[in-house]
């Protein structure tokens, strides 16, 4: 187990070993939340490629707050890194109610039934804005008001992307189940 | 209960997404490596905020001296003045050249070795002649006096007068001494008024003050929401308007399930994720600031105040490292001044403030912030003024935010708090 201060130090100082060992320790999840924002994962490589460079030149500005605050500021900055690429790409867009009024829901059981990978790829499938406006409040614990700030939304539009996403979500899940269980 | 199994089960996914991993391909750390520079620069910011205070101290410096050093200058006939330690010899060397022209040659040495027991600041008798008489005294001494003792309010101890006996011994008496006795025993009745006129009536005159502030206290003086010091992000304005129906702690009163915001009821999902999960709580540091003030007299105790000041917020929380929100404000106050006594005086005054946030940065990524924060304030201030003209005040201030910044901050967490000023007051005028 690394010591993410020590780490963080010899990075600054620009040590090209600590720098490795930083990348190896978190690359893998960082990759998989990246590809969960841009939908793909050769995109989430580039996306992994420029957050990393502002990661280790801008790493003395880091302040360490006890161990786990180094992966988590890297990790805002991969997250802040996919929304300028959705942003550059013009896929942070949100998506008009109409096309996607559903009304599904499912329980806990039903969501451990899909297999993690699949799990996934029904979050990429999702349209961009909902896929943003999810990541960003199921997983990743913002809230609509920060989501509003960030993406340049409403927070209003944030919670009705977030409701619609959720009942997308469901509805695969549910047809998964039907189309496997 | 139904909603719960409904927000449950994003929690569920978000347990199987969240410590997912995937293999970069073997090319990107090649891509990253050869990016990767020496050393990180250090943030603008921290230069920028780092450049303020040191411009600000600066700026208080000059002002404090160029308002000192008056003191050290003026010239007025037959006064004794407080010159600055570099002059000493100067004017040591008067005052023994004096001294040898009536006393024995051995007196010089003496006198010398009265003089390295003088403190910082030495006596210099400035324009008017000296004049020196010999009065017989006791049996074979001789006195030297200084026939117009007339000594500066804010002298200084320093040697005014000496006397050589017979014996050899040599006694000193410092202005000081000469200042209370001139209180005590020479003052006029019309001394003694004016003094009571301007305890009683401060005068008018325009004040700037220099200042740093820090908060003392947070929104614990007018509720039991969250701890000191903490606040949660996750705790919108409408949150909180929901969750003052079920009790006074906000957050968590959402486990007594009512739906928060009734346009979008589904929203209470949002409120179940961050009771079910603790979430990212919010760590808002204390607020700083420092800025100047002026104050401009509408009588003998009103006045107005006005000035610029600049406030620095800071949070993190684990979904982000470090929130820096940079404030510029004005404040507009009206208030009362009554003197104390001769040196210190006390002053209320209540008012308003707006600020603007001129930089507002999370992670790096910058954030706009377009809405002018409102205050009301209130403060008292404590002044010991040291010269007529250099003063040190502390003033603590409450606080009302009736407006609050889209980012969470402090202040949008702690709506009402109390700070502490610390800082120098320069005056301008008699």
């Amino acid at each position: 187990m690394y010591d993410e201060r020590q780490l963080s130090e010899r990075c600054a100082r620009g040590e090209k070993p600590a720098c490795r060992e930083l990348y190896d320790s978190c690359a893998g999840r960082l990759l998989a939340l990246s590809t969960r924002y841009t939908g793909s994962q050769e995109a989430a490589e580039d996306v992994l490629q420029e957050a990393f460079i502002k990661v280790f030149s801008s790493i003395s500005s880091f302040r360490y707050r006890g161990e786990g605050s180094l992966y988590a500021w890297i990790r805002r900055v991969v997250i802040n890194q996919s929304l300028d690429w959705l942003r550059k790409e013009k896929r942070n867009g949100t998506v008009p109610i109409e096309e996607t009024r559903t009304s599904a829901e499912v329980d806990e059981d039903e969501v451990a039934v899909v297999p993690e990978d699949v799990l996934a790829g029904m979050v990429e499938d999702l349209p961009d804005g909902y896929r943003t406006v999810f990541n960003l409040f199921a997983i990743d614990g913002y809230s609509h008001r920060e989501i509003g700030k960030m993406l340049g939304i409403k927070e209003k539009t944030s919670s009705s992307q977030y409701f619609r996403a959720r009942a997308l979500l469901a509805g695969k899940i549910k047809e998964y189940i039907r189309n496997n269980g | 209960m139904d909603n719960n199994k409904h927000n449950d089960w994003t929690g569920a996914v978000r347990e199987r997404l969240e410590g997912r991993e995937l293999t970069p391909s073997d090319a990107l750390w090649g891509r990253i490596g050869a990016a990767v520079p020496q050393a990180g620069a250090p943030r603008k910011v921290r230069r920028l905020a780092w450049g303020g205070a040191i411009g600000a101290a600066a700026a208080a410096a000059l002002a404090g001296i160029l308002f000192l050093r008056p003191a050290g200058t003026r010239e007025d006939a037959g006064r004794i003045e407080v010159v600055p330690t570099t002059a000493a010899p100067m004017a040591e060397q008067r005052v023994i050249a004096e001294q040898d022209a009536v006393t024995e040659p051995a007196a010089a040495t003496e006198t010398q070795s009265v003089a390295p027991k003088r403190s910082a600041a030495t006596i210099k008798m400035v324009e008017a002649p000296i004049l020196i008489e010999e009065v017989p005294s006791n049996a074979g001494s001789v006195e030297v006096t200084n026939v117009q003792p007339k000594v500066e309010e804010y002298t200084q101890p320093a040697v005014a007068a000496v006397t050589k006996t017979d014996s050899g011994t040599v006694s000193s008496m410092t202005a000081t001494e000469k200042h209370v006795d001139a209180d005590e025993k020479a003052m006029s009745l019309e001394d003694y008024l004016n003094v009571e006129e301007k305890k009683r009536k401060p005068g008018r005159r325009l004040t700037a003050a220099v200042y740093a502030a820090g908060m003392v206290s947070t929104n614990a003086l007018i509720s039991n929401d969250l701890p000191v010091m903490q606040g949660n992000y996750a705790v919108s304005n409408n949150e909180k308007k929901g969750a003052s129906l079920g009790s006074s702690t906000g957050f968590v009163s959402a486990d007594s399930g009512i739906s928060y915001n009734p346009e979008t009821p589904l929203e209470s999902n949002h409120f179940q994720y961050y009771t079910n999960n603790p979430g990212p709580d919010m760590n808002h540091s204390r607020p700083v600031s420092a800025g100047v003030a002026l104050s401009l007299p509408l009588n003998d105790h009103l006045f107005l105040e006005s000035g610029l000041y600049y406030s620095y917020l800071h949070s993190t929380s684990h979904t982000v490292s470090d929130q820096s929100l940079h404030f510029v404000g004005i404040p507009v106050k009206a208030g009362w001044r009554m003197g104390m006594s001769r040196r210190t005086s006390l002053s209320f005054s209540a008012g308003a403030k707006a600020e603007k946030c001129i930089l507002a940065l999370r992670d790096g990524q910058r954030f706009k912030e377009p809405g002018i924060q409102l205050a009301a304030v209130g403060s008292a201030a404590f002044q010991y003024d040291f010269t007529p003209h250099v003063g040190i005040f502390l003033a603590p201030e409450l606080s009302y935010w009736f407006t609050k910044t889209e980012l969470p901050t402090y202040n949008t967490e702690n709506p009402f708090n109390l700070s502490l000023k610390a800082g120098i007051n320069l005056t301008v005028g008699n």
